[in-house]
């Protein structure tokens, strides 16, 4: 297979909000980075990836397949981590794992002890009384536990602290080892994704701005620190955003389009995605 | 499905001390008083309160939504809570026919109450359970004292203007009607619920903004 997601003209309206012909693949064994602003439509997107919404127009594929809320073998191989842990409160690691146990089909009881131990997961506490970094670690060691192709994350590091997000990357890259596993993650924290991530998507507005690989991305974009005037020689279409400071004007550009006596600095994802929305970038 | 009575069972453990608590005070008094009639009632009642309490946890925690994304249908969701219900109001039947047996009542006496108990939890199940999968445990709880309220003041409004009611049932007559309706209205019930629960909106956790 050589997709593990696509997304074609993937549409969704709401009174207050329009996730718009939304277009992406992520290739077998890749971990795919979704990234935006509050609002931008990531979550709609995986709620619509995992057929919580109906879309209004639009294909999915996951794993090959379209993925209905029935299609109960497909989901066996997927993993899903929401935003929250949403155990009922009250249940224990045991009792998690025996109802685990009847959901799946494919359920590791020996895979998931062992990742309770490695997480140090609390066994006699009831989940109301993890922290949050256990209460996501708790929902990996289940999206691990059984036969999961593909993890999807919905802001699953978000809330946590930079050793526990550390310890979780690893987890990603541990999983991704096998050629054919790969990861949909959503996120704010672009360090994390910019670590672990082969491609990055870039929604805004609910429309994707762009949808490409990050090696390619860092070597299509510089940032340049000149003057003004300096500025404004370059080809207009080459800058995608500028801001002003007391030293002069920095901006994001496209590589290729600067001349080699201009000072570039290398971008990062997060320097792309604010040059795009918050300097004064142009929609795509 | 089992798994996820399994799941609503251990879930509601902490709330279960309450629960046995209160059906002990209730089956004390029943005792003293040699009169068990009171108890089947709120035995049955305490089915629906129950299933609807494991439902408030599950919105709580966004679990409908999570759930989703294992291999578990709509279908499975639904029934389970079903299930939940009408094993609790099982056992409530249970304690009814030992508190019985206890005050040497003869079985003919509370055979009828515990069919009318049945069908009475039976049918609350039937109207509350589909109510919750559209709106919600806050509505649905709004909804059960409807229930309860618009049958009570139904009967005083025909108390006051003196409308007569000539219908007289044995209590095996009326347990037989009810238990009839309770069990026709089953499959409708469910029907109804797996409808509404495919109308729900499983964009959040239980507001209605999005996300994002």
């Amino acid at each position: 297979m050589k997709n593990a997601l696509e997304i074609k003209n993937l549409t969704k309206s709401y009174s207050d909000f329009r996730l718009d012909h939304v277009n992406m693949e992520l290739p077998t064994g890749c971990i795919m980075g979704l990234i935006g602003e509050n609002g931008a439509g990531k979550s709609t997107t995986i709620r619509l990836i995992l057929d919580l919404v109906k879309a209004d127009s639009g294909e999915i594929r996951v794993l090959g397949e379209h993925l209905t809320t029935e299609s109960r073998a497909l989901k066996e191989q997927i993993g899903v981590v929401m935003d929250e842990c949403n155990f009922p409160e009250c249940l224990k690691l045991r009792e998690i794992g025996k109802m685990m146990q009847g959901c799946y089909r494919t359920w590791n009881a020996a895979r998931f002890e062992e990742l309770k131990r490695q997480f140090s997961l609390p066994e006699g506490k009831c989940v109301k009384d993890f922290s949050r970094g256990m209460k996501m670690k708790l929902s990996i060691a289940v999206a691990l536990s059984h036969d999961s192709k593909l993890l999807i994350l919905d802001e699953a590091t978000s809330g946590l602290d930079p050793i526990v997000r550390d310890e979780i990357l690893d987890i990603f890259l541990d999983f991704i080892q096998d050629e054919s596993h790969s990861i949909f993650i959503s996120s704010h924290i672009l360090s994390d994704l910019e670590k672990i991530c082969d491609y990055i998507t870039f929604l805004h507005e609910g429309r994707v701005v762009f949808s490409e690989e990050k090696t390619e991305l860092l070597e299509k974009y510089v940032i340049v620190r000149c003057s003004e005037q300096e500025l404004s020689c370059l080809e207009p279409s080459a800058v995608i955003g500028m801001r002003r400071s007391s030293f002069g004007a920095e901006a994001l550009v496209l590589r290729n389009r600067v001349p080699e006596r201009y000072v570039k600095d290398p971008a990062t994802i997060e320097d792309i995605m604010l040059y795009h929305v918050k300097h004064g970038g142009k929609r795509l | 499905m089992m798994s996820l009575v399994y799941k609503d069972f251990m879930n509601l453990k902490v709330q279960a001390k309450l629960y046995l608590l209160i059906i002990a005070v209730w089956t004390v008094v029943a005792g003293i008083e040699r009169n068990s009639s009171f108890l089947g009632g709120v035995l049955s009642i305490f089915s629906i309160l129950i299933a609807i309490t494991s439902c408030a946890y599950d919105e709580r925690a966004g679990w409908d939504k999570y759930a989703l994304t294992m291999p578990i249908g709509k279908r499975e969701l639904v029934l389970s809570k079903y299930v939940v219900s009408f094993l609790i109001l099982g056992a409530g039947m249970l304690v009814f026919i030992g508190l019985n047996v206890y005050l040497q009542t003869e079985p003919t006496e509370f055979l009828g109450q515990i069919g009318i108990f049945v069908a009475l939890g039976i049918l609350v199940a039937d109207i509350v359970l589909p109510i919750i999968f559209r709106f919600g445990t806050e509505k649905g709880r709004t909804f059960l004292m409807l229930i309860f309220l618009v049958p009570a003041v139904l009967g005083l409004v025909m108390g006051e203007m003196e409308i007569p009611v000539n219908v007289t049932l044995s209590e095996m007559e009326l347990c037989a009607f009810m238990l009839g309706v309770a069990i026709l209205l089953l499959p409708l019930s469910v029907w109804m619920s797996f409808r509404m629960y495919g109308r729900r909106d499983m964009r959040t956790n239980g507001s209605k903004n999005i996300n994002n």
